[in-house]
């Protein structure tokens, strides 16, 4: 069966993708463009595409990204997607090659780039490749995860690039010091300002957008647009219904974890509430609350239908599915909670490093789980859209009672500070708030 | 909050004293600092109104303006302050020795130095007066850098030292956060209080009767009425150009009143942090404040200006400065202090344990160390990047973590960098390996003008119009 609504979602996400290349093709020195894209929209795709396109004009071209994961996953991709491809991967030294496919050539001293057309490194690596390079420059600098980048980099760098072409999501982490930055917020010179704000200041340029998510399901992409990216146009690819989750075995009587599966497995979504305590961060009843529930559905066996078929035949692999929390001892404990559940191939991480990563279902630490005070670490919006888009079928909120009422005593004033137009603790109060509503008929008490 | 700081903030609660947060004192303290206790008129947070400071304990410098909001009276603290500044650091930097420490009360009193320091350089009252606005300006925004003790707030050296059982709220008012270290102190801020009745009080009745100082830079709200009626009083009379040495007397003996508690205050804590031993690479940053000091000093008597606001290139400089700052300062403190690993271990930021082997074993052709770890308890994962804390130039990573007897853990690590026959951990001892990373020591070498990214596009103007 197919998905005629889905394909012509398709069908727009591809000539938006056209029209980018086209445009790209035009991109002339001293220019800036941008494209947004919502999670799950094909950012890695297009930007695989991208670099060939520019190639094929006779530029060559430095794509920039933000990790080294980021940088060997892109070579990786641009590699196998692009096989006459010649990519050079910049590392620092002593950087243990991950293995790359065979155009792929692992090269440390900038020095001996010679004329690579296309080479790969992170923004940091290519500030410091900077005086090495002597007047090497490239027609295209592209930058990946733009809106992860400090556009301080661009001083050590800018100079290389006689363009500049930057793709990224606006709804993730912003750049993050751990130093007091007072002295610059709200200045144009703040270092630690995304790259794209950054370049906003000092220049007009095009600006575009993704409009179609591939990995949210139509249940989600409306809710997850309304909360985290109120200024871009999209939608999911795929019908109400068309992808969904069935379950081969029966509830536990009496399991929590089990009653909150069913949930999530119905709506897509579902809330685990636990009662009400003030606890340290690493939370272990949360823990073992998020390591039950993903037992509930590997024991229970959980088959998935996919958007182009309508039969549950695809088991889902304890590797399809990710537990998601905001710091390394949330982690640590979600580990151990695992491993004492024996559950094992769950991926486990936080919410930076689960940044660009999909799963079919999401057990999410709540940011605010049994909190005293909301900081502005954990009202940042990135951190809960990290955690609440990283799915493709379900997503699963775990967290204490008395989150509401956590927000409504810690409403953020801003810092109203002139040249800002987002306040990122209001907007993620906001996002807070409007996702704990939508979901409310999905809670599950514990 | 640290896990380590939450559980002493409990315990000083129950305890009613402050408990120890590092075993060393990791900031330099000057033998004579140049402390600066002041008050300001509220709504006037960009003048002076009455101030004490200098070198010496027993014999300040007053400086009182008798109407901030006059801008002649103003001008004229200013240049009293101006001229006790500008002799005590030029007298310093002239015969070379150790740049001014100046003490502050709280963070809030110390950013507001840095308005003070903006008004007496945009005021133009005089060159004298422009550079000690710059000096203030300096020193307050030095206050920003992480590892720099130019400029101290009295309560965060407490606060670096010992964690009281009350809010950082609290704790920002230096009379109450005394009160956990020392309750006598009180006697000394409050006019005819014996030590032993100080002594006598519970440490919540003294830090509540403490807080009701004024602290900061206003003055107490009960103390403002009578405060404002006297200078609106003296404001008549000057219209008339007549003077009232009567009413003068009654503002600077209410305002002395609000500023000798604080002063005092500051005193204390300055003293019973000096007394605490300091730490090897606290005086390695104070050579780095006082080079960058002389710099800007030579800068501004060379008749240099500051400016008001950074280039982009500066931003960018001193944020990975700081940044690379602060990772060093953070190592060093966990390598040199006892209780600062306690608090990395309880963070997941350290592993302590006991030495069961240190052995070579053939990875490929050549032979690795590997370091055998049997520890109590460790969050740490496979795969962590670890550096041993008696020689942070020893780096490896943890291989294997296998439980052993009595729920114990044994930690395997691969020694990758930095160990030679005289760097090795001792079999049977008891050792620590730390995860915090150091920072880029070298930091990526800047082109000398802002690239085009970084250029404001300037629309041609239109010769029409």
């Amino acid at each position: 069966m197919t998905n005629s609504n889905g394909n012509k979602a398709l069908e727009r996400a591809d000539a938006k993708v056209k029209q980018l290349l086209d445009r790209a093709r035009n991109l002339e020195p001293g220019s800036v463009a941008l494209v947004d894209a919502p999670a799950g929209a094909g950012k890695t795709g297009l930007v695989t595409r991208l670099v060939p396109r520019h190639v094929k004009e006779d530029r060559r071209v430095a794509v920039i990204t933000q990790t080294n994961e980021q940088a060997d996953d892109l070579s990786r991709r641009l590699a196998r997607e692009q096989p006459k491809l010649d990519i050079t991967r910049m590392v620092k030294s002593g950087y243990d090659d991950p293995g790359f496919p065979n155009n792929v050539t692992v090269l440390s001293d900038a020095a001996a780039l010679g004329s690579s057309s296309v080479v790969v490194a992170t923004a940091d690596k290519w500030s410091f490749a900077t005086a090495k390079l002597g007047k090497t420059t490239f027609d295209i600098g592209l930058i990946d995860e733009a809106y992860q980048m400090a556009g301080g980099k661009l001083l050590y760098s800018g100079h290389l690039f006689q363009a500049l072409e930057m793709v990224g999501d606006p709804g993730q982490l912003s750049p993050f010091s751990q130093v007091d930055t007072e002295r610059w917020s709200g200045l144009s010179v703040d270092p630690t300002k995304n790259a794209v704000d950054t370049l906003r200041y000092y220049m007009d340029f095009e600006h575009d957008s993704l409009p179609v998510t591939r990995r949210l399901p139509a249940h989600a992409a409306g809710i997850v647009r309304a909360a985290f990216y109120e200024d871009l146009e999209f939608s999911a690819a795929t019908e109400l219904g068309a992808r969904q989750l069935g379950l081969v075995g029966k509830a536990r009587r009496g399991s929590s974890a089990s009653r909150v599966a069913d949930m999530a497995l119905k709506h897509g979504w579902a809330i685990a509430r636990l009662p009400q305590r003030s606890v340290q961060r690493n939370d272990q009843e949360i823990a073992h609350a998020a390591a039950s529930i993903a037992k509930d559905l590997l024991e229970r066996e959980v088959h998935r239908m996919e958007d182009d078929d309508s039969r549950f035949d695809k088991v889902l692999a304890p590797g399809r599915i990710a537990l998601g929390a905001s710091h390394r001892d949330q982690v640590a404990a979600l580990r151990a909670a695992a491993e004492s559940l024996g559950i094992e191939g769950v991926a486990i991480d936080t919410a930076n490093r689960l940044q660009g990563r999909e799963f079919d279902v999401v057990i999410a630490w709540h940011p605010l789980s049994g909190q005293v005070e909301a900081s502005a670490f954990h009202l940042d919006v990135g951190r809960l859209c990290v955690l609440a888009t990283r799915h493709r079928h379900a997503c699963v909120l775990v967290g204490r009672e008395g989150i509401e009422d956590l927000l409504e005593m810690s409403v953020p004033t801003g810092e109203g500070l002139l040249g800002e137009t987002i306040d990122r603790s209001i907007s993620g109060w906001q996002a807070h708030l409007l996702l704990l509503g939508e979901l409310a008929h999905t809670e599950v008490k514990w | 909050m640290s896990k380590y700081r939450a559980m002493l903030k409990l315990r000083a609660f129950q305890e009613g004293v402050a408990q120890p947060y590092r075993e060393l004192r990791h900031f330099y303290v000057a033998d004579r600092p140049f402390v600066l206790a002041y008050v300001q008129m509220a709504g006037e947070t960009f003048s002076l109104w009455a101030c004490l400071c200098g070198r010496d304990r027993d014999d300040p410098y007053w400086i009182v303006a008798d109407d901030p909001r006059n801008r002649d009276l103003q001008s004229e603290a200013f240049a009293s302050l101006a001229e006790v500044l500008n002799r005590e650091i030029g007298s310093s930097m002239a015969n070379d020795l150790e740049p001014l420490q100046i003490w502050v009360s709280n963070a809030g009193a110390g950013a507001n130095l840095a308005r003070i320091g903006r008004v007496m350089r945009a005021r133009q009252v005089s060159d004298e007066v422009s550079l000690a606005g710059a000096y203030l300006d300096l020193y307050a925004q030095s206050m920003a850098a992480p590892t720099s003790v130019l400029c101290m707030a009295a309560t965060e050296a407490l606060g670096r030292q010992r964690a009281t059982g009350q809010s950082d709220f609290e704790d920002a008012n230096l009379a109450s956060q005394l009160m956990w270290w020392d309750r006598r102190v009180l006697a000394k801020l409050f006019p005819g209080l014996k030590a032993a009745a100080a002594k006598a009080m519970s440490v919540f009745e003294a830090a509540a009767k403490a807080e009701k100082l004024p602290m900061g830079t206003l003055t107490s709200p009960s103390a403002d009425e009578d405060l404002d009626d006297v200078v609106r009083q003296l404001g008549v009379i000057r219209r008339e150009g007549r003077t009232s040495p009567k009413l003068t007397k009654q503002l600077h003996d209410a305002l002395y009143a609000q500023v000798l508690p604080i002063w005092e205050a500051i005193w204390e804590a300055r003293n019973v942090v000096s007394k605490i031993r300091e730490s090897a690479s606290a005086s390695e940053r104070w050579q780095q404040d006082s080079r960058g000091f002389r710099w800007q000093y030579d800068y501004l008597v060379g008749g240099g200006k500051r400016r008001f606001t950074d280039s982009p290139m500066r931003a960018a400089k001193l944020l990975a400065q700081w940044e690379a700052a602060q990772a060093d300062a953070a190592r060093d403190e966990v390598a040199e202090d006892r209780l600062a690993l306690v608090e990395a271990v309880l963070d997941n930021e350290a592993v302590i344990g006991t030495v069961k082997k240190v052995e070579k074993k053939k990875i490929g052709k050549r032979e690795h160390p590997f370091i055998t770890l049997a520890v109590d308890e460790t969050e740490l994962t496979k795969g962590a990047d670890v550096w041993w804390r008696d020689n942070l130039k020893v780096k490896g990573c943890i291989t294997a973590i296998e439980p052993l007897k009595a729920e114990r853990l044994q930690v395997t690590i691969h020694v990758t960098a930095g160990m030679t026959k005289h760097a090795m951990p001792a079999v049977g001892s008891s050792t620590a390996f730390i995860t915090l990373p150091p920072s880029f020591g070298v930091q990526a070498p800047m082109p000398d003008n802002p690239p085009w990214t970084h250029r404001l596009r300037v629309e041609p103007v239109d010769d029409d119009e």
